[in-house]
């Protein structure tokens, strides 16, 4: 299998905690993985950009028009990486109702942030509930719900029940 | 056992499988996290090992340099910034050597992600004559980390490892043999012609047998890392000779486009038997020579070879190694027609976000305060660290390097007397070397502001700890011991107050003929321990917005946002420290959002 993601957000959203659930999830299935992150600088309110490359890959960055899946957690950083997509590629992204419709892709649009805000789910669980709304709608995402679920139980044990309430939250939207 | 890591941890893991006992660094990113790492692991595993934060990258250097003196392994750890900073005792520990493996690892930055320069550490151990190791990914680094110990025990030099920002910040499936950690005693023997650095006879002697080394390292380079390459090797038409990151982009370019094509790793750049491949080289129509950042394997083997690479035009010569980068190179030197990674991006890109202070941050209410006493007019020398990012508010003019700001304050002060000069660095960048400029302002009678924007922890590379919290360091003692007693401000979180300091300093400063030291205590608000938001939520009255922008140029909190003409109030990002509703609007349009 080769699948490779782009996830995109604004530093303190926490991207990095998806890429290493998911590197978690590899790593129990016995896939290799490689991929790259962002430290430092963008932890200050700057654009945020991880890669992941599930299956046998030797690079950690993904090449432009590569990627089968973009993963955005605030709709401004969502459209700045579009150049690394597949044609058909699915994108899941957080906004409101003003972000385009991008006919080319096989496009989701949630509004976590006003479910944030409004407390509908936890602003520091809106990474892995749009996780879950890529579960619900990505038709060959290479990881079961189980086997997420799993995975934020080994990461995080302390907001495990937090974090899979809310991709059940994304799992129902 | 295998396990999901960072390239950092990833070498913190082969330091501890090669017996690494000691070692030291000052945090950089991409680099912090090896030490962190390191740090994490002998405590959970309860191992007889020593890691240490130091105040700055000589001074790790020189603690693990030591521990490698008495026979015991060690690594030292930092940026390649920090290397400049720790050349000193570099250039002098190749000649005289070690007795316990000894590494320096030093990250470097292709792309300028986190730094002033990109730098090519490999070209310091060039310059020292020591070997240099470059890995590819994750798994590479543990390798390299291992075998670096190895070879520098072996050879008693100074061995350099040299990941990137992709391999430190890259993450992959690592396998971790298992290993069984022992310690050892350090054992200091006297020997004076040996480690005491006078010149001339001993050093002399030290330089031509640090030569014979290096010619011993090349062929150790040859038969254990190149050749058993060569079996693999197809003898098409073309050759690649890859290094470190370069290895597995050209590796993914040929499986992508389904390449007939030969290809090498470089495992260890300089020194590299020059000689020994001559022959191979030649039989080659091309060598396509991919590397970051510069092109030091390319040079090297330029007069035996047909090469194509930086230096003869064909491949990237700045900024990090991509896909595209490597399929150029390819199709210019006729080996692809096509470069196949293009994409489509969107039409109207957002601007451009730019890196700001995060929500609730003291730093930008000092920035607040101290530009509105001190104007437009006033010189703003800063320093590196989030701090730096003063500058979305105008209030930082100048950034060089480490500790730079009190420097250059005092190079303006006799310069330039026209002007206030308002200097701003933050804790551990001034234990770090700023506390040398600050001496010799003092002694030399430099007339200035430096405000030390103090909270007690290095923020911008992840909190580590800074010797005021594990040693209890004060830098008001340390300030007034150089000279100058210190204003101190306990930061509120008020406008008010911290406008009040900055009048009171602007006073003492008219009547001195020294520098005025000021220190604001605060926190960052990432620091769990420390962090002191009251939970006042703001919000934005529309009648009372005028659409100024004001409170946009001179506060810029991330949470503001343009909408019709008037500013709101994010919600999302809105942390609740209450500041912009303690006066920065001029029309007093931030309100309370009661939650």
């Amino acid at each position: 299998m080769k699948y490779q993601i782009v996830l995109t957000g604004v530093g303190g959203q926490g991207t990095i905690f998806l890429v290493k659930l998911l590197a978690r999830c590899a790593l129990n299935k016995g896939i290799p993985f490689i991929g790259t992150e962002t430290h430092g600088m963008a932890q200050k309110g700057g654009t945020v950009i991880s890669y992941l490359k599930i299956g046998s890959f030797h690079a950690p960055l993904i090449g432009k028009g590569q990627a089968d899946l973009l993963i955005g957690l605030y709709p401004t950083e969502t459209l700045r990486f579009l150049d690394y997509l597949k044609e058909s590629a699915s994108i899941v992204t957080n906004s409101d109702d003003s972000f385009p419709n991008l006919k080319n892709f096989n496009l989701i649009k949630v509004d976590a942030s006003k479910k944030a805000v409004k407390g509908e789910i936890n602003p520091k669980s809106l990474n892995v509930f749009i996780l879950g709304v890529t579960l619900k709608y990505v038709k060959n995402f290479p990881f079961s719900v189980e086997e997420i679920e799993k995975g934020i139980e080994e990461l995080n044990p302390k907001f495990a029940k937090a974090n899979i309430e809310a991709l059940h939250k994304g799992l129902n939207s | 056992m295998k396990r999901a890591l960072l390239g950092n941890e990833a070498i913190a893991y082969g330091l501890l499988i090669a017996n690494v006992d000691v070692m030291a660094a000052y945090p950089g990113t991409p680099s912090s996290e090896i030490l962190e790492t390191y740090q994490k692991l002998i405590k959970k595993l309860n191992l007889p090992a020593v890691a240490e934060w130091s105040t700055n990258e000589k001074v790790a250097f020189e603690t693990a340099y030591a521990a490698a003196v008495t026979g015991k392994r060690a690594a030292c750890g930092m940026k390649m910034v920090g290397l400049n900073v720790a050349s000193d005792p570099l250039m002098s520990s190749a000649y005289i050597g070690n007795k316990g493996g000894f590494l320096v690892i030093s990250a470097d930055d292709p792309g300028f992600y986190s730094s002033q320069t990109e730098q090519d550490s490999r070209y310091f151990a060039k310059f020292a004559r020591i070997p240099a190791l470059d890995p590819t990914d994750p798994q590479d680094g543990l390798k390299l980390a291992i075998l670096g110990i190895e070879i520098s025990e072996k050879f008693e030099i100074p061995v350099l490892l040299r990941p990137v920002l992709r391999v430190c910040h890259g993450r992959q499936i690592v396998d971790i043999t298992d290993f069984e950690f022992k310690g050892r005693k350090g054992n200091f023997e006297r020997n004076i012609e040996r480690w005491a650095a006078v010149p001339r006879v001993p050093r002399l002697k030290q330089g031509i047998s640090l030569l014979a080394k290096l010619k011993e390292i090349e062929k150790f380079n040859y038969k254990s890392l190149i050749e058993p390459q060569l079996k693999k090797l197809k003898n098409t038409e073309n050759l690649i000779i890859a290094s470190g990151t370069s290895y597995g982009f050209a590796l993914e370019a040929i499986e992508d486009n389904h390449l007939d094509i030969d290809i090498i790793k470089i495992d260890m750049p300089t020194p590299l038997p020059v000689n020994l491949l001559k022959k191979l080289l030649g039989r080659y129509k091309q060598v396509i020579v991919f590397e970051e950042t510069y092109p030091l394997i390319e040079e090297q083997i330029a007069p035996v070879a047909n090469v194509r690479g930086k230096l003869t035009g064909d491949v990237f010569n700045i900024d990090e190694v991509t896909h595209e980068r490597i399929a150029e190179g390819l199709k210019n030197a006729g080996i692809l027609k096509k470069n196949i990674y293009t994409g489509k991006g969107f039409d109207d890109i957002p601007a451009p976000r730019k890196p700001t202070l995060c929500p609730g941050c003291p730093h930008r209410t000092v920035f607040y305060g101290m530009k509105k006493v001190f104007g437009n007019n006033a010189i703003y020398p800063s320093d590196i660290g989030c701090y730096t990012l003063g500058l979305n508010q105008k209030a930082v003019d100048t950034i060089l390097c480490m500790g730079a700001s009190a420097g250059l304050a005092g190079g303006f002060s006799i310069s330039d007397k026209s002007k206030p000069i308002i200097a701003t660095i933050g804790d551990s960048t001034f234990l770090h070397s700023g506390i040398h400029p600050l001496i010799n302002s003092i002694a030399n009678k430099h007339k200035y502001i430096l405000i030390i924007l103090d909270n007690n922890t290095v923020a911008m590379t992840g909190l580590q700890p800074t010797p005021e919290r594990t040693g209890g360091v004060s830098i008001e003692k340390v300030v007034e011991g150089c000279g100058v007693k210190p204003f101190v401000l306990e930061y509120d979180g008020k406008v008010e107050t911290t406008v009040d300091f900055f009048n009171k300093v602007k006073e003492a400063y008219k009547n001195s003929d020294a520098p005025v030291v000021a220190v604001v205590k605060e926190f960052c608000t990432f620091d769990k321990e420390n962090v002191k938001l009251p939970g006042k939520f703001a919000s934005v009255d529309p009648q009372k917005c005028t659409g100024c922008g004001y409170c946009m140029d001179t506060f810029g909190c991330p949470a503001f946002e343009w909408k019709d003409g008037k500013v709101t109030v994010n919600k999302y990002f809105c942390v609740g420290c209450g500041v912009c509703l303690s006066g920065v609007c001029p029309f007093n349009a931030f309100v309370e959002d009661k939650r």
